[in-house]
């Protein structure tokens, strides 16, 4: 909500710095995620989270 | 070497948003091994928020599932000080499923890990340690910790599971405060044991004293200690060995024979220290056991010789590990010494001392040289008994000298393991088995019978009772073992007769024949015998039947036995049958016999059950087999006794209920008479007695349905169903009077023995309660389920009923109930396919909570590949009346009808079913049902 009315503080003539675009894309990439699971129907949202855990489970080759 | 990736905060976010459901997060945190998530995703705060228990709306304690601690629990062992550092941060929670979870997490992190969960633990006190906690677990962390030197902790760990302590304040409920059942306190007891190390001997003397004091087995104030009674022996456990104290018992033992090995001195002090008998005997037992394992151990050698002169031992409850202990110090030390050590216990007497042993056994109405006598009697057979407990090899010659002289005076006596030993689960004992009766000749086993008496110096051993049940199985096996001795037969004892009789009626009902007009004669002879048996009764001894009363109804059921007439059964002929006649027709015109059973108290059983258990109606039921015999002398008597009875007002109902068994023998042998006598039985359409109505609903419940006999009834139908009256039942079986009565109705339409517009069948769908009408609905499904075959008819006409049944509902919706029990129709796989889907759809549509009673599963699978739509629309009224998708009653549908009924509708080619059964699925898998996808996905046709 802080950035809803940036337009507004720098006409103020406040200092103000612009979120970058990765924050804004991070924060767009969450609301995706969220509505995604809320939309999907259940066994699409889940297959969404085994692909997650087929990631997050797969171990790497440790080179030290 | 392979390893897991931390993750990254965008790995983190994406879990995290993602995980949006609680279903969702349950397949995320099952699912998730990698433990180097543990900390990132408590830093991102997903463990923060446990959830709390509330009440629902019925005040009932809920509690949610918290997927999390999977996960927790799961990695525990992989990333200890990550789990342990949230864990710690969980510890306030009060739900049983977080609770659960630390006990877990305790169990598998190392001991400097689980000794902060551990004080966690132990300060839990609203909602305790929590019902879900796995006692293994529990058990698992105290032995951790005592292994992992936090000992301290670790016993008070295993005080919360092991230590006894009243629960409620009272002695039955002596339990830990950690409520283990017996299986697991047995079970987990001896690991923890294992564990206390060095302290485990002072630690379990005081578990077991602790339960001794709870439990009341001690008491205090009084110099009384009957632990013998309840554990007979130290080396092993008695008929009851599940329990704690048992296996407290043998964890003690155990613990003190090695300490014995280790320290006897500090062993025996630690024994001795509460002074109570159990706690001793086990001291004994263990120097025993010991010194047998050790015999040149010194010290142990001093400590049994020491012992031997605890004057203690003398008494009772001592003498098996006494014994074991004389035995085991004259093995060590290789000589007789010890007996000057026990020599003055021997001189004190069992008690302690004579004036003791006087207190105890005097009685007011004794001359004091009676009481000289019976001190004196007492005295050798404890001596007796201690000097055969020990065996003549370990005696000295004096002593040994004196035992022989006792067992030739007294006899033997048994091993004292035996004479403890409380057996209450045999049967009465016999001195000789069936077969050795079988063997003898007639009059050697008459002459055995008449002489042989039990051992009138114990109550235990065998008995009368004992030897006549041998002797009824070998006169069922030879029905004539005593054949020609008759008058020797009725002077027996009454149990013995009693036995016999039985033995012969057991012979008759198996299809054997027996020497029918001895067997006749004897009968007669014992039901006219007088009440009161001539044989004395033994003094001390309380057998079951010593008076006649057992050994005649034995022989009026015998009589009934012998009149009655099987297939599967060889025929009494007819002089048997004309001896006993006259027996059961004095027998039911005797006033005595009548005022008998009038003035008997209320039995609490119904009046069919009351019937077999008193001479009148057992009396009345042989003369019930014996209508309508043909070419019986005494016809014409029988039938005017049984009139007799007929209008006799029976007080219990139990005459009326044989009357309304016999309804269809009485029907087939004497038809005019019963048509005649019918209305004064089974009352009339103006209204029935209480004796009618038990006569009327036994006849009900123990007849088929017949057209008949429907006849004979029908008053009784009207007049109950017109009236409303709830009737007074004959017989309790699984049937109400009112389903029987619909039974009946509905069974004689099915048979078209009655049409539809028959009045009967109005007035019971008119006046029945609705469950009532349920109830006999669904008892025709059950009984075509039963039916090995259901003609077309019968079939047709059930088909009409229901949907004239489901008419009726459609105009009056507040009977929907009556279609309750469909499933039974549904089930009984004799209603064409189509047919009762079709039913049992409407039935859901109509119904808002139609029962299936985990019947439907099965028979809806099959039927959806034939028919995917229709049976996708049951599964889904079904469920949608569901208030709780999870609930039990519905585990037959969820694991059995929903994976194929979704699979087949999927497969059906048809767009609408298909999409629907998606639709049901992902509601399915939103409340719950996770792996749905993947087992539907396993049904489906591999080219779909």
């Amino acid at each position: 909500m802080k950035w809803v009315h940036i337009d507004r503080i720098i006409a103020d003539g406040r200092e103000r710095v612009l979120p970058t675009d990765e924050l804004i894309l991070e924060h767009l990439t969450a609301i995706e995620n969220v509505l995604a699971s809320r939309l999907l129907e259940f066994f699409d949202a889940r297959r969404l989270i085994d692909d997650m855990l087929e990631r997050f489970n797969r171990k790497t080759e440790d080179n030290q | 070497m392979s390893n897991y990736p931390p993750p990254s905060d965008a790995d983190i976010r994406e879990a995290i948003t993602r995980l949006t459901d609680p279903q969702l997060r349950r397949v995320f945190y099952s699912g998730l091994q990698n433990p180097l998530w543990v900390s990132p995703l408590a830093r991102a705060g997903a463990f923060d928020n446990p959830p709390v228990p509330f009440e629902d709306e019925s005040g009932q304690r809920r509690e949610e599932p918290w997927p999390e601690m999977d996960y927790l629990v799961q990695v525990a062992k992989a990333a200890p000080d990550a789990v342990t550092d949230v864990a710690l941060g969980l510890v306030k929670s009060e739900s049983a499923w977080v609770r659960r979870g630390i006990v877990s997490i305790a169990a598998s992190v190392p001991a400097v890990n689980a000794a902060p969960l551990a004080k966690a633990i132990l300060g839990w006190k609203s909602q305790g340690i929590g019902w879900r906690t796995d006692p293994q677990e529990l058990s698992q962390v105290a032995i951790h910790l005592l292994q992992g030197g936090f000992n301290s902790l670790g016993l008070k760990i295993a005080e919360k599971l092991f230590r006894p302590r009243r629960r409620d304040g009272s002695r039955r409920s002596v339990r830990a405060d950690f409520a283990l059942d017996d299986y697991w306190y047995d079970e987990l007891l001896p690991p923890v044991v294992a564990a206390l190390g060095d302290m485990r001997l002072k630690v379990l003397a005081q578990w077991l004293e602790d339960y001794e004091v709870h439990a009341e087995r001690v008491a205090k104030t009084a110099d009384l200690d009957l632990s013998h009674i309840h554990r007979p022996s130290i080396e092993s456990r008695g008929q009851y060995n599940l329990d704690i104290e048992e296996a407290l018992i043998d964890a003690v033992r155990d613990a003190s024979i090695d300490a014995m090995k280790i320290d006897p001195t500090n062993a025996v002090e630690i024994l001795r220290y509460s002074g109570q008998t159990l706690s001793r005997r086990i001291c004994v037992y263990a120097t025993a056991v010991a010194l047998r394992d050790s015999p040149e151990d010194q010290a142990l050698r001093a400590v049994a010789i020491d012992m031997a002169g605890w004057p203690e031992l003398g008494r009772p409850g001592f003498l098996i590990e006494f014994s074991l202990l004389i035995q085991a110090a004259v093995a060590s030390t290789g000589s007789t010494a010890i007996f000057d050590r026990i020599l003055p216990t021997l001189a004190s007497g069992p008690m302690g001392s004579p004036e003791e042993l006087a207190e105890r056994l005097k009685r007011p109405d004794q001359s004091a040289d009676e009481l000289d006598s019976e001190i004196a009697s007492y005295v050798e057979h404890w001596r007796h008994r201690i000097l055969s407990g020990i065996g003549a090899p370990a005696l000295p010659p004096t002593l040994r000298d004196e035992l022989v002289a006792l067992d030739e005076k007294r006899g033997g006596v048994p091993r004292p393991e035996r004479e403890f030993e409380v057996v209450t689960w045999s049967g009465p004992e016999s001195p000789l088995d069936s077969e050795a009766l079988d063997a003898m000749t007639r009059d050697e086993l008459l002459n055995y019978l008449e002489t042989w008496h039990p051992d009138p110096d114990t109550w235990r051993g065998p008995s009368y009772e004992g030897l006549g049940r041998e002797l009824a199985g070998a006169i069922t096996r030879r029905p004539d073992l005593l054949l020609g001795k008759a008058d020797r037969v009725v002077e027996l004892r009454p149990t013995y007769l009693r036995s016999i009789l039985g033995g012969w009626r057991e012979a008759i009902r198996s299809g054997a024949s027996v020497p029918w007009l001895e067997v006749a004669r004897i009968v007669a002879t014992t039901v006219g015998e007088p009440i009161e048996s001539p044989i004395p009764v033994e003094e001390g001894r309380s057998e079951r039947d010593e008076a006649h009363r057992d050994a005649r109804d034995a022989a009026l059921w015998l009589a009934v036995a012998l009149i009655e007439r099987t297939d599967d059964r060889v025929a009494a002929p007819r002089e048997a049958v004309e001896l006993v006649a006259p027996v059961l027709i004095a027998l039911a015109t005797d006033e005595r016999i009548r005022e008998g059973y009038a003035s008997s108290g209320p039995a609490g059983m119904d009046p069919l059950t009351l019937s077999l258990n008193q001479a009148l109606p057992v009396a009345v039921r042989g003369l019930t087999l014996l209508a309508g015999s043909e070419d019986l002398a005494s016809d014409a008597e029988v039938m005017a006794v049984l009139a007799d009875l007929a209008a006799w007002e029976d007080p219990h109902g139990a005459v009326a209920s044989v009357l309304g068994e016999a309804t269809s023998r009485l029907y087939v042998r004497q038809r005019t008479w019963l048509e005649a006598h019918a209305a004064e039985i089974f009352g009339t359409a103006e209204g029935l007695s209480r004796q009618q109505q038990i006569a009327f609903t036994t006849a009900l419940a123990t007849n088929h349905a017949h057209a008949q006999l429907l006849g004979l009834l029908r008053g009784g139908i009207e007049w109950s169903l017109t009236s409303g009256t709830e009737l007074a039942v004959g017989w309790r079986g699984m049937r109400t009077p009112g389903q029987l009565i619909g039974d009946w109705i509905t069974t004689m339409y099915l048979r078209s023995s009655i049409d539809r517009d028959h009045p009967l069948l109005d007035l019971f769908f008119e006046k029945s309660p609705l469950e009532t009408r349920a109830e006999v609905l669904g008892h025709i499904g059950w009984s075509f389920m039963h039916a090995k075959l259901v003609d077309p008819e019968p079939l047709a006409r059930a088909m009409r009923l229901w949907d004239e049944r489901v008419e009726h509902v459609r105009r009056h919706p507040e009977e929907v109930g009556e279609l309750a029990d469909f499933y039974w129709w549904a089930r009984s796989e004799k209603f064409p396919l189509e047919w009762w889907l079709s039913r049992l759809r409407a039935a859901t549509e109509l119904h808002p909570n139609l029962r299936t009673r985990g019947m439907l599963g099965e028979r809806l699978a099959q039927a959806a590949r034939t028919f995917p739509g229709l049976v996708l629309a049951i599964v889904r009224n079904i469920i949608n009346a569901r208030e709780d998708p999870e609930d039990f009653r519905n585990y037959d549908l969820m694991e059995r009808a929903i994976p194929p009924t979704i699979a087949a509708a999927l497969d059906s080619g048809d767009a609408e079913v298909a999409d629907d059964a998606r639709k049901l699925m992902n509601e399915l898998g939103r409340s719950g049902f996770i792996d749905l996808e993947g087992r539907v996905n396993d049904l489906r046709k591999p080219d779909a």
